[in-house]
């Protein structure tokens, strides 16, 4: 079985110099096997062509330590990769140049919320903010080189990996005078972003990092920017889940994604947040943990491990101590380690296509063009079926994803039975693609399942562990608190 | 006010859900299972965002942001937004007119520049808003009074300046079973916070708490006086004490709170400690709650004000011709 990737994200810019190792030292002992390190441009920028990688921003002696430590880096470059840097972590010098700035239909800046206040909002077509970007991305994939051969870091991401919170993605409705056509043709702006993510992974391979090392972020939901799929044949994507608080679809959607895309994906889930996003709970954030692990994808990455200021409820706290509860996604990684990756899943998947015309008829429906695009489906990560209601076009999104030959789709009987005990398991059964999960009800263990095929959308069981999957009978078995479906060839 | 050099530490995910919570109960996280059909349909609270169709008057989508879609078999028109919402059980609603999303943003990209400050950022988004307001192009439940000017953002500063001056810090301890559940230590310098600090630095810095309010609140003061001091403002109460205040609406509460020693102010800005201050919270809220119904009861006579197309902030007021 291929290990997969346990990260936690640490900023060494916000913390103390003293805090490294011991932040590294507690993060390993709750069996994270990687570190997180966002690299914040706008921390490291002293002016054009300047970078700063001294003293708390050495970079370089923070890659040491984790290879000290045993564990490997994955770092996100950017920009825009630390949801709680301000400025969307991009230099003010930029942000203050009008030829940067993303330009609405009457030529006024594109602006988001930062904080309590809002900011020009940089365009993917601006030449100057191309040339900037390309050479922080360069300089920066520079000092990751070494790092990058060794092994040391595993991964470098690119692209916007925290989503600001706008009318719509930098993309969509720019009429920056850059834009080589209509700047609202949704086929423009799909093309404009892809090739902006590519401009970005060529970067970091032009600074020594092996193109098999270069991981992208589409940024908000991959649904609702169809151009992300685009490059998931080409490079392993950082995907983001949702926020509990918008149920398990979401989840499900973000994590069978990550598992089935050919070049495979990285997962965000949460700990805690910025203080200006809606708090949520320890043990809501660890659900939704348990939920995106279940399903298997090779990395995951917990956002926060120990970040120095401005977000809360991360694991660590300032000063490297474990808070309580640490503990428990400890015990959950701990759990995951024994389920099984999607990589059989994976594999007979091949390409995920998206039907495009589907997509953008979705979102000319009646009513929802004059919704906040991106807050609705990007920021908020609403489940698609939720807000466009009733049985025409509910499903239209999800439908538009292809995996394979078939549709791919959420069981609409799935459900959630708070796990609030540790007993819960989990396991990906490969041969139908289902997820399947057992939990402990009041009324008896229950399992359910997540299938690939409307077919096997349901299953249903209890003590003592038999029931129906349609006409067929599955047997199952429990080992060491995982619930496994034995394969045909098991059975037999 | 937060600012964006503010240090914000010492909050894990519990005291910093309780404090939010506090004061923006709609804001509570929910777990995963809550978005099923039937949590769905059980959760209260949340924002209707109604999409209009050219005329204004017919709704096209709705949708519910705890619920998800909702039918429109009960809409009649943007006036009856406030009936609509309630009908939903959310809070507060949004209606709003195709481009009004775009009209919106164009105003404030076009009149804030990086340097705006919170308090001017505040002002030029309420004076769009207004502006879309009176253009019909937006719809809010409960509406907001109209004809009452928009304070200017000096006074919004100065107002910020009299409850937190410069140099000095504030204190929020907030007591469950016993121990600190929640709470904040934080202190000013400048235009904004330099830093605010949770409950893991107030036990850092304090001496062991004994469980008691009466005793601990002292402790708790003068370690935050070193801290973050001179303190302008300290309080000190029970979480449950201070939730129930902040939801009341009956004269004297807090009066009766304060004289009890449910709530401790101490130091507290000059007239917070007189009983008068207190005992004005409550009848504020319920000030509040009638002058907003009577200026709903008076929004078919109310007339396009004049005065919302001079601008605001001292930046004019473009007519976008949305």
């Amino acid at each position: 079985m291929k290990a997969f990737l346990r990260a936690a994200l640490v900023r060494p810019a916000t913390l103390d110099r003293s805090v490294w190792p011991v932040a590294l030292r507690a993060l390993r002992a709750l069996r994270f096997n990687a570190i997180d390190v966002p690299v914040v441009w706008r921390e490291h920028d002293r002016g054009a062509g300047d970078l700063d990688f001294e003293r708390a921003r050495d970079l370089a002696a923070f890659l040491d330590l984790v290879e000290a430590e045993g564990l490997v880096a994955l770092v996100r470059l950017g920009p825009t990769c630390a949801e709680e840097a301000p400025a969307l972590g991009v230099p003010d010098r930029l942000l203050r140049d009008p030829s940067v700035c993303a330009r609405t239909r009457r030529g006024n800046p594109v602006v988001a919320l930062d904080g309590l206040r809002v900011i020009p909002v940089p365009s993917l077509a601006s030449g100057r903010w191309r040339e900037e970007v390309t050479a922080w991305v360069k300089s920066a994939a520079s000092v990751l080189a070494p790092y990058a051969a060794r092994g040391v870091v595993r991964s470098v991401v690119v692209g916007p990996s925290a989503q600001p919170m706008s009318r719509d993605a930098p993309s969509d409705r720019d009429h920056h005078p850059d834009l080589p056509a209509a700047g609202d043709d949704a086929a423009v702006a799909r093309a404009l972003r892809a090739d902006y993510l590519r401009l970005l992974a060529v970067a970091a391979e032009s600074g020594g990092v092996p193109a098999e090392r270069v991981v992208v972020a589409p940024g908000g939901n991959p649904l609702a920017h169809p151009a992300a799929l685009d490059l998931s044949g080409e490079r392993e994507l950082f995907l983001r889940a949702p926020s509990p608080r918008w149920g398990t679809e979401g989840l499900w959607r973000v994590a069978r994604l990550a598992a089935t895309l050919p070049k495979g994906a990285v997962v965000e889930v949460r700990s805690g947040g910025p203080a200006f996003a809606a708090p949520v709970r320890a043990t809501h954030a660890l659900q939704a943990a348990r939920a995106v692990l279940a399903a298997g994808p090779a990395a995951v990455t917990v956002a926060a491990g120990c970040v120095g200021h401005r977000w809360t409820g991360a694991l660590l706290d300032e000063r490297g101590a474990p808070r309580a509860h640490a503990a428990h996604w400890g015990r959950a990684l701990e759990a995951a380690e024994s389920w099984p990756l999607a990589e059989a899943s994976r594999e007979r998947a091949g390409v995920v296509e998206v039907d495009a015309e589907r997509v953008d008829a979705w979102w000319r429906a009646p009513g929802l063009d004059a919704l906040p695009r991106a807050a609705l489906l990007g920021g908020l990560a609403h489940p698609t079926r939720a807000v466009a209601g009733g049985e025409d076009g509910s499903f239209e999104l999800e439908r538009s994803l292809q995996l394979g030959a078939s549709p791919w789709t959420l069981a609409s009987s799935a459900s959630w039975c708070a796990p609030a005990d540790e007993s819960f398991a989990a396991t990906l059964d490969p041969p139908g693609s289902a997820l399947l999960r057992a939990v402990d009800g009041p009324d008896g263990r229950w399992l359910f399942a997540v299938s690939a095929s409307e077919e096997t959308a349901t299953l249903r069981t209890a003590a003592p562990w038999r029931d129906e999957v349609g006409d067929e009978v599955v047997e199952l078995a429990v080992t060491e608190g995982a619930v496994r479906v034995l394969s045909q060839e098991a059975r037999r | 006010m937060i600012v964006h050099d503010t240090r914000i530490e010492g909050f894990d995910a519990r005291s910093w859900h309780r404090l939010v919570t506090l004061l923006v109960p709609g804001a509570a996280s929910h777990p995963p299972q809550a978005w099923s059909e039937d949590g769905r349909a059980r959760r209260r609270g949340g924002v209707v965002v109604v999409s209009l169709d050219e005329s204004g008057d017919g709704a096209r989508h709705a949708v519910h942001t705890a619920r998800g879609a909702l039918p429109l078999d009960a809409w009649t028109s943007p006036r009856e937004l406030d009936a609509f919402a309630q009908r939903h059980d959310a809070r507060f609603a949004v209606a709003l007119r195709p481009g009004a999303l775009e009209a919106l943003y164009e105003r404030v990209g076009g009149r804030l520049t990086l340097d705006d400050d919170t308090w001017a950022t505040a002002w030029v988004v309420a004076g769009a808003v207004r502006e879309l307001l009176d253009d019909r192009a937006l719809y809010l439940a409960p509406a907001p009074p109209a004809g009452v000017p928009l304070p200017p953002a000096s006074a919004l500063a100065a107002a910020w300046d009299r409850a937190l001056p410069p140099g000095q810090g504030v204190v929020i301890a907030l007591f469950d079973e016993g121990r600190l559940d929640a709470g904040l230590v934080a202190h000013r310098e400048g235009a904004g916070l330099t830093f605010v600090h949770g409950p893991e630095v107030i036990t850092r810095i304090c001496a062991p708490l004994r469980g008691d309010l009466e005793a601990d609140y002292r402790a708790i003061r003068a370690a935050c006086d070193a801290w973050a001091g001179p303190l302008a403002l300290g309080l000190f109460a029970r979480t449950e004490v201070l939730r129930e205040l902040l939801r009341s609406d009956t004269p004297g509460a807090w009066t009766q709170a304060v004289a009890r020693r449910d709530v401790i102010f101490d130091p507290s800005r000059r007239g917070w400690d007189s009983p008068s201050a207190p005992t004005s919270c409550g009848s504020w809220r319920r000030t509040c709650g009638t002058s907003r119904r009577s200026w709903r009861s008076c929004r078919p006579s109310r007339r396009r004000r004049a005065s919302s197309r001079v601008g605001v902030g001292g930046r004019p007021a473009r007519d976008h011709g949305l």
